[in-house]
């Protein structure tokens, strides 16, 4: 079944605020190419770049949500990015070729870049992913630094003697 | 163009451009007195679309506080054609400019980067010293919350951070101890990041989004250290105001600055008596030579015909080291947790001149272990994916290696020729290629980097060289000295050309160091200001400016 990301109209949000008759490809050319559209292309692209590794006990794009949830949330995030990586979608074939890794790879560098960003950006937004990377996020901590410790450590360097050239 | 709207005052000072150097030149005028309008031709930065707390922060932190301005494309910024140029310069345009996006690692230089020609044979010296910098120094490590560990032998005696240091981590650690074991120096991160209470910023809680806009408000930029009390002082600060040209009179002086107004698309002009350019080393090049006239057909103040050339950008490599243990390498200061300046000077030993600078970083969040920074390519994918990612994440810490280069007149910024801003003002062109000193330094520091991380226990090192976009240092396209056929100011950043015309910001530097500018920058903008205010009296004005 289709994912329900049809929400994300290329058109609506794609273009970025910038001049009216800006010429750069931001969005697709197409204006009612949907990521619903690639949808297909995104289930075995999504994996291609993240299978599961359960020696690792990682699971594949697919298996943590990517799709139905993970990315939706990311698109929210970047609205930005969500037409640049419809258009690459676009661009690959529906059925699953016989080397998808190589497939995606054969993107035109920038958008390989995108679309395995995005994916990748996507899958880390997973509280269960960053728990198994023991990844808190980005913490607050306060400051209690050994005062003690640092004196002891600079003043070894400060025994090595001045490291310029006094002119 | 209006150039005598009689509702216009006259200001004693226009400042082009509100980063680090505009600010600080403006708060000396406005203290002293003076009145002064600070010209900038973007606005304020919005910290609500900084999502340091979210899990979204990794996917969105280049978003609004990318770096790249070509990439970034904000309507504030403006296109350089960088085609040509081995380094992709980095900037934010907006009120607090590139500080709103630094890592706020913090130096002075050395005194043998004022000297760099007696002591090399190469470059120029600095017509002035570290001792002449020295009190200037002090009083900007003030005014931008300096932290750090009191008296590295790197430097003289007197090098003293205002504000206590970071704790060390075990990352710090580690390399303390290595560092200890060969002999080398070391030191704990010094930056212009409060870690107590400090003038207008509250203590850093380390969520290390230093380098896309700081939420917490920690980080010295200086929309938050100096904008509000300039304000309070009277300075007039036009946002959105794009500076096209220095206008100048029958006699030669200027007379103030013709700005294009972005919110109405309006052209202006700003009558002042005396003008100083903050823009960087790229914009303000960029400004002087677009100010070109019948009488200056080079550029304004280019007799010398050196606006423009040697521009330096300190090219930067990284050394990245994979370790079994874990460090938590995504926190703040993010930023420099520590430097060595061990391969800064010259030594006779070596194949090149000069050195560079060593900053230790940890690597950051998992997102950024498939990013192609500091790894210096795309991560793994596919088959190879988790194995990389947890090699990568956590379990390693970089040296970035910053070069000095040496100045050279083939390095330069000119106006493309076709290329234009949404305003029409000409964009500016790089030509910029690393010597051939600067890749041997390279080459050495390599080696040494890949023995330091081994030393500290690293079982595997991964190098970036020469990383195309991390042209975050724009210096020398002014540069001074004491000779107006070999310079474009004179030691306190006055024009040659031009006795009311100054330049404050980095493009003055004739040699750049291998250390982060601002604090020289600061300085520079401060000693500079203060002078011109004491010579004020006998400034000459044009007969033009009221
Ligand atoms: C990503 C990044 C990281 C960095 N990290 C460090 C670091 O860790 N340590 C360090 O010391 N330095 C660092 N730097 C460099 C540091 O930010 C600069 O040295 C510093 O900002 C220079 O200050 P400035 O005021 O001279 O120029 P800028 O900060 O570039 O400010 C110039 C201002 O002029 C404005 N302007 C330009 N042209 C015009 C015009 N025509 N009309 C109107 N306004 C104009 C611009 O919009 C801008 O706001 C970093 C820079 C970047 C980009
Ligand atoms: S680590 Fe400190 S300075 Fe950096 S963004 Fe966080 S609070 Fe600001």
């Amino acid at each position: 079944m289709a994912p329900q990301l049809s929400w994300v109209n290329v058109e609506a949000v794609a273009s970025p605020p910038g001049p009216a008759d800006s010429d750069l490809p931001l969005a697709s050319t197409d204006p009612v190419l949907a990521l619903a559209d690639v949808a297909d292309q995104l289930q075995w692209v999504a994996d291609a770049l993240i299978p599961a590794a359960p020696e690792l006990d990682m699971p594949s794009a697919v298996e943590a949500g990517v799709i139905d949830r993970l990315l939706p949330r990311a698109l929210q995030a970047r609205p930005d990015l969500a037409g640049p990586l419809v258009a690459a979608l676009a661009d690959l074939p529906v059925l699953v070729p016989e080397d998808p890794l190589g497939a995606v790879r054969a993107l035109e560098g920038a958008q390989f870049e995108l679309v395995s960003h995005v994916i990748a950006g996507a899958y880390f937004l997973d509280d269960e992913i960053n728990r198994r990377l023991k990844y808190p996020g980005q913490e607050s901590l306060g400051y209690d630094p050994d005062f003690e410790e640092i004196e002891e450590v600079i003043n070894r360097v400060i025994a090595r003697g001045p490291v310029f050239i006094d002119v | 163009m209006n150039l005598l709207d009689p509702k216009i005052d006259t200001a004693d000072v226009v400042i082009i451009g509100a980063g680090p150097s505009g600010a600080v030149a403006a708060q000396s005028f406005a203290e002293a007195g003076f009145s002064v309008v600070c010209l900038e031709q973007g606005e304020y930065p919005d910290y609500t679309l900084v999502r340091s707390t979210e899990p979204e922060f990794e996917l969105t932190k280049d978003q609004h506080y990318g770096w790249y301005p070509n990439r970034r494309n904000a309507p504030s910024d403006y296109p350089i054609n960088d085609t040509e140029s081995d380094v992709a310069p980095l900037m934010w345009n907006g009120v607090g400019g590139s500080s709103v996006i630094y890592a706020a690692a913090w130096h002075r230089l050395k005194p043998s980067d004022f000297r760099v020609h007696t002591v090399d044979g190469v470059a120029a010296d600095w017509p002035l010293t570290y001792a002449d910098l020295e009190p200037y120094y002090q009083r900007v490590e003030e005014q931008f919350s300096v932290s750090g560990a009191p008296g590295d032998p790197a430097y003289p005696d007197g090098n003293e951070p205002p504000l206590p240091p970071f704790p060390l981590g075990a990352m710090e650690r580690k390399f303390a101890a290595a560092h200890d074991r060969l002999g080398w120096h070391w030191w704990p991160g010094v930056n212009s990041i409060a870690t107590v209470r400090h003038g207008n910023l509250t203590p850093c809680v380390r969520r290390g989004s230093c380098l896309w806009g700081c939420f917490d408000g920690a980080k010295a930029s200086v929309d938050r250290t100096h904008w509000p009390r300039n304000i309070q002082l009277g300075v007039k600060l036009v946002q959105r105001a794009r500076v096209t040209r220095i206008e100048t009179g029958s006699d030669g002086l200027a007379t103030g600055v013709s700005y294009i107004d972005r919110a109405t698309g309006s052209e202006r002009f700003q009558p002042a008596r005396t003008v100083i350019v903050a823009a960087n080393g790229v914009g303000t090049p960029r400004l002087l030579l677009n100010s070109a006239s019948a009488t200056h057909p080079q550029g304004l103040a280019n007799s010398s015909g050196l606006v423009g050339k040697n521009l330096m950008m300190h090219p930067y490599s990284t050394v990245v080291g994979l370790f079994d243990d874990f460090f938590e390498g995504w926190q703040g200061p993010y930023g420099q947790r520590a430097y060595s300046l061990e391969f800064a000077e010259t030594r006779p030993e070596h194949d090149f001149v000069r050195g560079a600078k060593w900053q230790l970083m940890g690597t950051g969040g998992p997102l950024n272990t498939t990013g192609s920074f500091p790894w210096g390519g795309s991560g793994a994918w596919g088959p190879d994916f988790h194995r990389e990612v947890k090699r990568r994440f956590g379990h390693s810490a970089y040296w970035a290696i910053i070069a000095e280069d040496l100045p050279s007149e083939e390095n330069a910024v000119t106006l493309d020729s076709s290329l234009t801003d949404a305003d029409g003002m000409p964009a500016p062109k790089l030509n910029y290629r690393a010597s051939e000193n600067t890749n041997r330094l390279m080459e050495f520091n390599y080696t040494k980097a890949i023995e330091s991380m081994k030393e500290a226990g690293a079982y595997d090192t991964i190098i970036a060289p020469i990383v195309r976009e991390t042209g975050w240092h724009l210096l020398g396209t002014a540069r001074m000295g004491k000779d107006p056929a070999s310079s474009v100011v004179d030691g306190f950043g006055r024009t040659h050309d031009v006795a009311n015309l100054f330049v404050m910001d980095g493009s003055v530097m004739p040699t750049s160091g291998a250390v982060n500018p601002t604090g020289t920058v600061a300085a520079l903008a401060l000693r500079n200001a203060e002078h011109a205010i004491a010579s004020a009296r006998s400034q000459r004005l044009s007969n033009a400016s009221a």
